[in-house]
């Protein structure tokens, strides 16, 4: 070791001691100013509401565009831009009473005619919004992309600080949908063209504003100085640098180059039980456990897998409990396809242990007592896949499952994951849009939302009963009742066993001890406007 | 082959192969070498990844000196327009980085099968499966590493057809192939065999590049070194065995064939020997 | 000489057509709808006709080639299908970050290579010349992103003595650049060597020795000169394989150049990318040949044609 190292870990020691002194000082006062340097994977696809669907870009859209609501550090519902809002006792009908106070990034005020125009821009099949589906609740949606009208129709702004929403059918989601970054305001006078992609600017009334976006090499983003409404953000710039990968982020964060890294999508995973060892650094460490789940969809229109009792053969065979220890305790293994954190999560759910044994017989039941062949794909952007399938390749081995591995390029994955009859098995992810479990059961096992190409129900399962479960469930008001029936829906899923459900993933952000209220949300594993630095 | 028997089985994911955290384990008595993050021998796997590594590499070799021979001879040869069509082809493709063209290459590996047997008839051993298998992962290399070879192959059978004995050969008859077999090709062994190892360092390293990417050899879980490096390198800071052991074996390996080729080199090249003395 | 000129300029204009036309069948051949990928993960199927439609998918690809070509030569490479961007204005603005590194790495290493060459030619077959050898020859086994991994974790993690990745100072060029001067520096003072020996043996040398030019001057300015003109031709034709070699040296230190941009695209599947990034290689391979076969005109008067 030379000096120069010992000098790091001084660098560490003092900035602990300072550290835990501010702590006490100033842990709950909020304080303005400083940058925040983070790493990020791979480059951002778009910074537009209308077409942003995925992290980590929603993370920089969601504070570049506030919505009308958001979430609390649960899943409660606060207003943002919003001041206040009503639902009649239909559920068909929500009112909402603007914040006077709020401004765009030009200092404009935002009143309800932007939401007009912001619904009419997003819906319209000129966007290709990826997220549209979500809105074909709101009345008037279906004419409006038809052509038949020139606005939507259930979007009304009967006075400048009022919006109100009609809707085809109640639905106890719509406040989370409405929170989505999709429903923000965009300020007309700053967009160069009404229905194209918003490009390297920004338009929203969110408390921060876009300084410059590099493609590929870097995002910067400053603090709105107009911006008025509930939610407020504290730091000055936030500064992330793009295209690292996660090991090189983590050498990066302890060189003290980097303020927060990300574990979640961790490959610096492989770094976790190092970072556990070591006090200075896993005391800035900070958990919750997400919506992000794994899981192996069988594909259920393709033999043998089209027999139950191979699928279930395939649950029983895999030790979920080592894939859980091959991540270094990073996530929990599941019972069925909700994960702990979502309402209707049921603890009591009877899943399929490790029991290879049961497995065999099952398989032997089935007429293949000397097992199969099959391929399994899965995409080759996250290095951790090839870990958790090749586990995954080694227990089925042990019954006689012979699974050939294919990793594909991740628009390759999609387009052979989502087609009919095309690949017996796909490793997949999922993470939540908003905490309910029809973003669950209705996305990903609904038998009507099946088609021949781009679909999400990977494995094209399709069982009548929990078809009518899922329908009545959404449109349902009485919050009990509806969850009772999404928890059946569940049990009968569990028991056909379209999946083989496997881990949950936990969420981890590591900060440097001067960043403060760094703590993961369930939905949102960044949020910026939160945090504060204090040094 | 007993030598063989007594490693461990490179794919068994051993129990205690991984720490209580689920970490791999340093070298120690049972694992030589230590293990990687699935638990599984590293030592044991460099010595298959040899197998992988070095079939990909030798069978890229064969492929890029069969076309880079087969082109330089040709234009060489027969000089003129052919030779003015063929350096031409052989810019296009030494302007492009051969990495980007690979990566590029690989993509179409997607188990689609091409069909080559004539309508009607049953000869289905035709058709090739675009998959990322060890066959089509040296076939790109191969279509890839071969521009070197053929601008000197073509220098030297060009410099060759001019020589009196290649003359009194056409004066006496011979045919262009008979000329080509005979009397040329025998003559440039020598610079062919010292290519073919300096291309193979080459095919070697292409071959870990993109296997790093995640398009190397397959099927998985079957490793070559390209791939035990890609696999470990998330766990370079807690554990970097895992990939300096592969890399190890590739340097040795790929220094092996530069010297291999330079040794050669100094043996066969009179021009060399007689300005060196 | 202008009609050669202008023969060259048509060849330097087929190959890259060449290029266009490669790059265009691999970008087409790869699996993955181009307007699956524009329209992301959670899309549905309608949406994604309609996308379909628009990118003139549904053509025959002789049409879609033809289209291609008219575009590129109005210098418009079509846009990326995830960003949106302008593929020109995407390797326009990655290009810099490239160029810097190369061009550091190719100070770094001449300034290595040149008096290492030269030396060990002045002093053949001694010890020195022995391990230069030895040097360099390692050199060139290297696997570029082991070495990269390796430098970043001894040099910046483990060491400090560079930053870790990232761009956002000179400084940050360093290790990178070093990385290269690691892989193809001994490769170039070989180079430098053979020629030196080539030219040492040469008459007018013999002359300007008779003649009394000094020791050094003679080695350094007389038969140097002689000596790089082959080296410089080598690195114009070498440009490709160190385009290649910069893809993963960007990667693992996180430099935002056109190597990068590369790896995104393939991993995205962003085929306008992929193929602009090949047709801007070519045409920097393409270009820098024709600039070293012009500058050798002037330097070598007896190939002129």
């Amino acid at each position: 070791m030379n000096w120069l190292s010992h000098f790091g870990s001084f660098r560490w020691l003092s900035a602990l001691l300072l550290g835990s002194t501010i702590i006490v000082l100033a842990e709950n006062k909020p304080k303005a100013g400083g940058t925040l340097h983070l790493p990020l994977g791979g480059d951002i696809s778009s910074i537009d509401p209308a077409r942003c669907y995925e992290l980590p870009g929603e993370l920089f859209v969601r504070v570049l565009y506030q919505s009308l609501v958001d979430y609390d550090d649960g899943v409660e519902m606060v207003p943002c831009l919003a001041k206040s809002w009503t639902v009649s006792a239909d559920g068909l009908i929500y009112t909402f009473e603007l914040d006077p106070r709020a401004r765009f990034s030009n200092g404009r005020a935002v009143v309800a005619e932007d939401y007009l125009f912001s619904f009419d821009r997003m819906l319209s099949p000129k966007m290709h919004c990826p997220a549209d589906f979500i809105y074909f609740g709101i009345r008037g949606v279906e004419e409006y992309r038809a052509g038949k009208s020139e606005h939507i129709s259930g979007v009304e702004a009967p006075s400048p600080n009022k919006l109100v929403f009609n809707l085809l059918k109640p639905d106890l989601t719509f406040l989370y949908r409405i929170a989505m970054p999709f429903a923000a305001p965009v300020c007309r006078e700053l967009l160069k063209e009404k229905f194209s992609e918003i490009g390297t600017i920004s338009a929203g009334a969110g408390p921060y504003k876009l300084k410059e976006w590099n493609r590929g090499a870097r995002i910067q983003l400053v603090r709105n100085p107009f911006y008025g409404g509930a939610c407020p953000a504290f730091v000055d710039e936030l500064d992330a640098t793009i295209g690292i990968e996660d090991s090189v982020a983590q050498m990066m964060f302890e060189r003290g180059e980097l303020d927060i890294v990300d574990l979640k999508f961790g490959v610096a995973g492989a770094e976790f039980p190092r970072i556990k060892r070591t006090p200075e650094i896993s005391k800035n460490l900070e958990a919750e456990v997400s919506s992000a789940i794994d899981y192996l969809a069988l594909n259920t229109e393709i033999p043998p897998l089209d027999n139950k009792l191979v699928r279930k053969a395939f649950n029983y065979a895999i030790n979920k409990q080592r894939l859980v220890e091959i991540q270094g305790g990073r996530s929990v293994a599941m019972n069925g396809p909700l994960p702990p954190v979502v309402p209707g999560f049921s603890p009591n759910l009877k899943g399929y242990d490790y029991l290879p044994e049961k497995a065999r017989a099952l398989l032997a039941e089935a007429g293949l007592p000397n097992g199969f062949t099959t391929s399994v794909i899965f995409p080759n952007v996250v290095q951790e896949n090839f870990r958790m399938v090749a586990a995954v390749q080694e227990d089925l081995r042990q019954v006689g499952i012979i699974l050939e591995v294919n990793p594909l390029s991740f628009p390759a994955y999609l387009e052979k994951s989502q087609r009919r009859k095309t690949a017996p098995v796909c490793y997949a992810s999922w993470s939540e849009d908003f905490p309910d479990p029809s973003n669950y059961l209705d996305a990903l096992f609904n038998g009507e939302t099946i088609s021949e190409r781009d679909c999400q129900n990977l494995a094209f399962y399709n069982n009548p009963e929990v078809n009518v479960l899922l329908k009545t469930a959404a449109s349902s008001l009485n919050v009990k009742a509806r969850l009772a029936l999404y928890q059946k829906a569940e049990e009968l899923i569990v028991e056909d066993a379209p999946w083989v459900f496997l881990v949950c993933l936990k969420q981890y952000v590591l900060h440097q001890p001067w960043v403060k209220n760094t703590k993961p949300h369930v939905v949102w594993p960044f949020r910026f406007e939160k945090m504060w630095i204090d040094r | 082959m007993t030598a063989y028997k007594l490693l461990a089985d490179p794919l068994q994911q051993f129990k205690n192969g991984l720490d209580r955290n689920g970490m791999p384990l340093p070298p120690s008595r049972q694992f030589v070498l230590g293990t990687d993050s699935l638990g599984r021998d590293i030592f044991s796997r460099a010595i298959h990844g040899t197998r992988v590594s070095l079939t990909v590499g030798l069978a890229a070799m064969c492929t890029a000196t069969l076309i880079g021979v087969t082109i330089g001879t040709v234009a060489g040869f027969f000089g003129g327009k052919t030779d003015t069509l063929l350096m031409r082809g052989t810019e296009v493709m030494m302007s492009i980085p051969s990495l980007l063209l690979a990566i590029a290459f690989a993509g179409l590996m997607d188990g689609k099968l091409v069909h080559f047997h004539p309508a009607g008839l049953p000869w289905h051993f035709l058709d090739l499966k675009l998959q990322q298998g060890i066959t089509s992962i040296f076939l790109v290399i191969g279509l890839l590493s071969w521009t070197g070879i053929v601008r000197v192959v073509r220098a030297e059978v060009m410099g060759l057809k001019e020589r009196e004995f290649v003359q009194a050969a056409r004066v006496l008859g011979a045919k262009n192939g008979r000329i080509i077999f005979r009397h040329i090709l025998p003559n440039i062994l020598p610079t062919i065999i010292i290519l073919a190892m300096m291309s193979t360092a080459g095919t070697i390293l292409l071959e870990v590049g993109l296997a790093y990417l995640g398009i190397g050899a397959r099927p998985l879980p079957s490793p070559s070194w390209g791939s035990m490096i890609a696999e470990g390198q998330p766990y370079f800071i807690s554990a970097p065995h895992i990939v300096v052991v592969p890399g190890v074996a590739i340097v040795l390996t790929v220094l092996a064939f530069n010297l291999l080729s330079q040794g050669l080199q100094e043996i066969f090249d009179p021009l060399r020997k007689d300005r060196s003395a | 000489m202008l009609k050669r000129l202008c023969i060259r300029l048509v060849w330097s204009l087929l190959v890259l057509i060449g290029a266009a036309g490669l790059s265009f069948l691999i970008a087409r051949a790869v699996p993955g709808d181009p307007a699956r990928v524009i329209a992301g993960a959670k899309a549905d199927a309608e949406t994604i006709a309609l996308i379909r439609t628009e990118l003139h998918l549904n053509d025959p690809l002789w049409k879609q080639f033809g289209r291609y070509l008219w575009q590129l030569g109005h210098g418009d490479l079509g846009k990326s299908y995830v960003t949106n961007q302008p593929v020109t204005e995407a390797i326009l603005t990655r290009f810099p970050a490239t160029a810097a590194l190369s061009l550091t790495a190719l100070v770094i290493w001449m300034a290595l290579a040149i008096p290492v060459g030269v030396l060990t030619a002045r002093y053949q077959g001694t010890y020195f010349d022995r391990i230069v050898l030895v040097i360099a020859t390692i050199g060139i086994s290297l696997p570029a992103l082991w070495v990269a991994r390796l430098l970043q974790y001894e040099l910046a993690y483990k060491a400090g003595l560079f930053p870790v990745a990232g761009l956002q100072s000179f400084r940050h060029l360093l290790l990178p650049a070093l990385t290269l001067v690691v892989l193809v520096g001994g490769y170039y003072a070989r180079l430098i060597h053979t020629n030196m020996v080539e030219v040492l043996r040469m008459s007018f040398i013999r002359t300007a020795e008779a003649k009394g030019v000094s020791g050094s001057r003679l080695l350094f300015v007389h038969a140097l000169r002689n000596a790089l003109i082959p080296v410089v031709t080598i690195l114009g034709i070498d440009l490709a394989g160190l385009l290649g070699g910069v893809v993963f040296t960007e990667n693992v230190f996180a430099l935002p150049g056109i190597g990068t941009l590369a790896l995104q695209s393939v991993f995205n599947l962003d085929a306008p990318i992929i193929m602009g990034t090949v047709i801007f290689s070519a045409f920097l391979v393409v270009s820098a040949n024709l600039v070293v076969d012009l500058l050798y005109n002037f330097i070598d008067p007896r190939i002129r044609g």
